[in-house]
């Protein structure tokens, strides 16, 4: 048999494994174009106190994680473990936003499962969740001192992303933070 | 009877692939109970009832939903999607269309949100010549290799 019949198969095979290892590379869609950016501007009320309005402004000064979430999402469900933790642990400041949600839902749910938030912002609209090309719950943002969005992710946090995706760059941003501190001293 | 027992096998052999293939995928979406919340009806009401201008408007509009990608379900348009979403960027489109705003402002107001990937027509950039120019340069190759090989046997 010859050997050049095979030729088709090879082809196949070849495109196939390409295909396959393309598929498994990660999608670059995650990747916001806000990244690098800063946060858009918004002023929407917070979930605790609908007196207090929040904007742009609120998410600056410090580092801080920015969480979107909602209460009828079951998947921050399993991301509510680690946020408490890095709550607890003061490793950064967590703020959520509220997505699409009833007030008192959102309420009720902090307060049975615990709030690992510092403050929430209420999004019942989605108008800033529109800004920052959120699409599903949930999503993490990581904004430094002046409110410029260093990273995000889309899907639940675990331990071994944060570690992996967002602790290098957390690590780093503290110690140009401080740097630019005892400088300023 | 050789053909037919083959046969089945095949049809065995593709089935089995099929019913692996959908193990893996199904129980992600079993795992979230709910994967996002339906869209409020004064959202959908305001959508569906939105009033154009001019008559062309809504033409240029709908045209333009169609061509966005919804990011949420990522194999609908802005138009068929009924997640959150999508509807709000319908209702984005159809107010940017009545303030008279260009395809290229409106394009450009969702792709520096969500990327380039809600476009169903990617941009001709460095990234994606591949894309624009593989199925010529594949016909370009089919085209030599049927030539040669045809005149080999002439």
């Amino acid at each position: 048999m010859k050997i050049t019949r095979f030729l088709p198969l090879v082809f196949v095979l070849l495109a196939g494994s390409i295909i396959v290892l393309a598929m498994r590379a990660e999608s670059t869609a995650v990747i916001s174009p806000l990244q690098g950016q800063s946060i858009p501007e918004f002023s929407l009320a917070s979930l605790e106190n609908e007196q207090l309005t929040m904007t742009e402004t609120s998410l600056t000064g410090e580092v801080q994680l920015l969480n979107v979430w909602a209460s009828w999402c079951g998947v921050c469900k399993s991301e509510h473990p680690l946020l408490m933790d890095l709550a607890q642990q003061d490793k950064v400041r967590v703020i959520g936003l509220n997505y699409r949600d009833d007030r008192l839902a959102a309420l009720k749910e902090l307060q049975q499962s615990g709030n690992p938030y510092q403050a929430v912002i209420f999004d019942p609209k989605g108008s800033l969740a529109i800004d920052l090309g959120v699409y599903g719950t949930p999503e993490s943002y990581l904004i430094d001192q002046h409110g410029v969005i260093r990273h995000r992710y889309v899907g639940a946090l675990t331990r071994q992303i944060w570690e992996r995706e967002f602790a290098p760059i957390l690590k780093q941003l503290s110690v140009s933070g401080s740097l630019r501190e005892s400088s300023d001293g | 009877m050789v053909n037919s027992i083959v046969g089945r096998n095949w049809t065995l052999l593709v089935l089995a692939f099929f019913i692996s293939w959908w193990g893996g995928i199904v129980p992600v979406h079993a795992q979230n109970t709910q994967v996002f919340v339906a869209a409020d009806t004064d959202l959908i009401e305001s959508v569906e009832t939105f009033q154009f201008r001019f008559a062309a408007d809504q033409k240029r509009a709908i045209a333009l939903s169609k061509s966005l990608r919804c990011p949420q379900c990522q194999n609908q348009n802005l138009i068929e999607s009924n997640s959150p979403v999508a509807k709000d960027l319908r209702l984005k489109v159809y107010q940017m269309v009545n303030e008279g705003k260009s395809d290229q402002e409106i394009v450009e107001y969702m792709t520096s949100r969500f990327g380039d990937f809600v476009l169903y027509k990617p941009k001709l950039e460095p990234s994606t010549y591949l894309l624009w120019w593989g199925p010529i340069l594949l016909f370009i190759l089919f085209g030599c290799i049927a030539y040669f090989s045809i005149r080999k046997q002439i």
